[in-house]
């Protein structure tokens, strides 16, 4: 794991911003529903400070956005407006009593209109591996001083905050291949089914399975099987864009959700999957080839995830049975015919 | 006055997970460094023993089912 911070020639910490943004990534929460647990903190917070607003922000490429919110009616802001993106630029807290007397802050579009920040205490979320994606932090609209037991109760609700931020992820990774478990991403795509239903977008899913992945096990051993998946994954990820979805199913059966893209582009996508995975080369092991195959579904209005998956299945199953290394589509007909 | 660790102690029981991943223990072991440092800052900010373990209880309900159902399955 690369460190957060170099030290540069004036032995001040360098900021960085592009393992930051991955750490971000590797959370898999930006743009998500709201977090209950996280609002629950908030509302503690809120409370024991009694301060009109407060919020767990995640600094994004160039927004900030809250996973939970008190009393700020808006789910983002633009970053260069963010008083957290300044919060993330130092392991302290960050304070400002007063923004109205601070040049940094005085003509901020959110200290001169809503929602009227006068003061602010940001503490940056730092994850084990040093980065900081975001900041636990309370506002008021009133100047004020913030006492060292009240910086020391919201340190101590921002590392309570990064607890349940890095539980999330263990539990949410695959611990293998490093892409969303089955449970995980069943969730995530079902809110992005109910995200299409909202502001309708073509959605598709492509289902993966490594052909022979039996045979690999049985003649090169597990290790080198899991080596597979591995690189299966690193394959997939060379190609889906930032916010598709990939998942682990179970065993050598994956998926990928692609946010609003339409069957051709889901055919075409999973098309240049299917060449990277028979590329794949094991230096150690020189005659291991892999290939993958594919089903194809995209989905259909009033559709739920398991009649897509079934498609996605079916399609799967035809492209095994029409000799394997190759991407099906699902039958759009068939359901048609039976909604 | 009680002090942090029994406050602690009495608002989250010890719940045993049987073997877990090293890294799933660190993150508990940090949780509950994380809940000391909330009862230390809040008794002295002042606050009573009901409030701060009222405080530390909703402060970890939802880190608790997290793991409860991550480790569904895991006997001690």
């Amino acid at each position: 794991m690369s460190s957060a911070c170099a030290l540069d020639h004036f032995g001040k910490a360098k900021f960085d911003e592009h393992g930051r943004q991955q750490a971000l990534d590797r959370l898999q929460v930006v743009g998500a529903a709201k977090e209950k647990p996280f609002e629950r903190i908030v509302d503690l917070v809120k409370t024991t400070l009694d301060v009109p607003i407060c919020a767990v922000s995640l600094i994004d490429h160039d927004r900030q956005w809250f996973t939970a919110s008190r009393g700020l009616g808006v789910d983002q802001t633009p970053r260069n407006i963010a008083f957290c993106d300044h919060a993330i630029r130092a392991d302290e807290p960050f304070i400002v009593e007063d923004a109205t007397r601070d040049h940094r802050f005085a003509n901020n579009p959110l200290v001169l209109g809503d929602p009227h920040i006068r003061s602010y205490l940001g503490i940056p979320l730092k994850m084990p591996d040093g980065y900081m994606v975001g900041t636990l932090c309370v506002i008021g609209q009133k100047p004020r001083v913030f006492s060292p037991s009240e910086i020391e109760i919201l340190k101590s609700f921002a590392s309570l905050v990064t607890g349940e931020l890095e539980l999330r992820t263990i539990a949410s990774i695959d611990g293998l291949t490093n892409v969303l478990s089955r449970t995980a991403w069943t969730s995530r795509v079902e809110s992005e089914i109910i995200r299409t239903e909202r502001y309708p977008s073509p959605l598709s899913v492509v289902m993966l399975d490594l052909d022979h992945f039996k045979m690999t096990n049985d003649c090169f051993g597990h290790d080198v099987g899991d080596m597979v998946l591995v690189h299966t994954m690193i394959a997939v990820r060379k190609v889906v864009r930032k916010h598709d979805l990939p998942g682990r199913l179970g065993g050598e059966e994956f998926a990928i959700c692609l946010i609003n893209a339409s069957t051709a582009a889901a055919m075409a996508l999973a098309e240049r999957i299917r060449m990277e995975i028979m590329q794949l080369r094991f230096p150690e092991h020189d005659e291991l080839r892999c290939s993958a195959s594919f089903g194809v579904a995209t989905l259909e209005p009033s559709e739920t995830l398991n009649q897509l998956m079934k498609r996605a299945d079916e399609a799967l199953y035809e492209a095994k049975k029409r000799g394997r290394n190759q991407v099906q589509l699902g039958n759009d007909q068939l359901l048609a015919a039976t909604a | 006055m009680a002090n942090a660790s029994d406050l602690v102690r009495h608002a989250v029981q010890d719940q045993a997970f049987g073997d877990l991943p090293p890294r799933v223990n660190e993150v508990i072991e940090r949780h509950r460094q994380s809940l000391l440092y909330l009862a230390n800052a809040l008794i002295l900010a002042g606050r009573g023993e009901d409030e701060v373990v009222t405080i530390l209880q909703r402060s970890s309900e939802s880190f608790s089912i997290a793991l409860a159902t991550m480790t569904q399955g895991l006997k001690p």
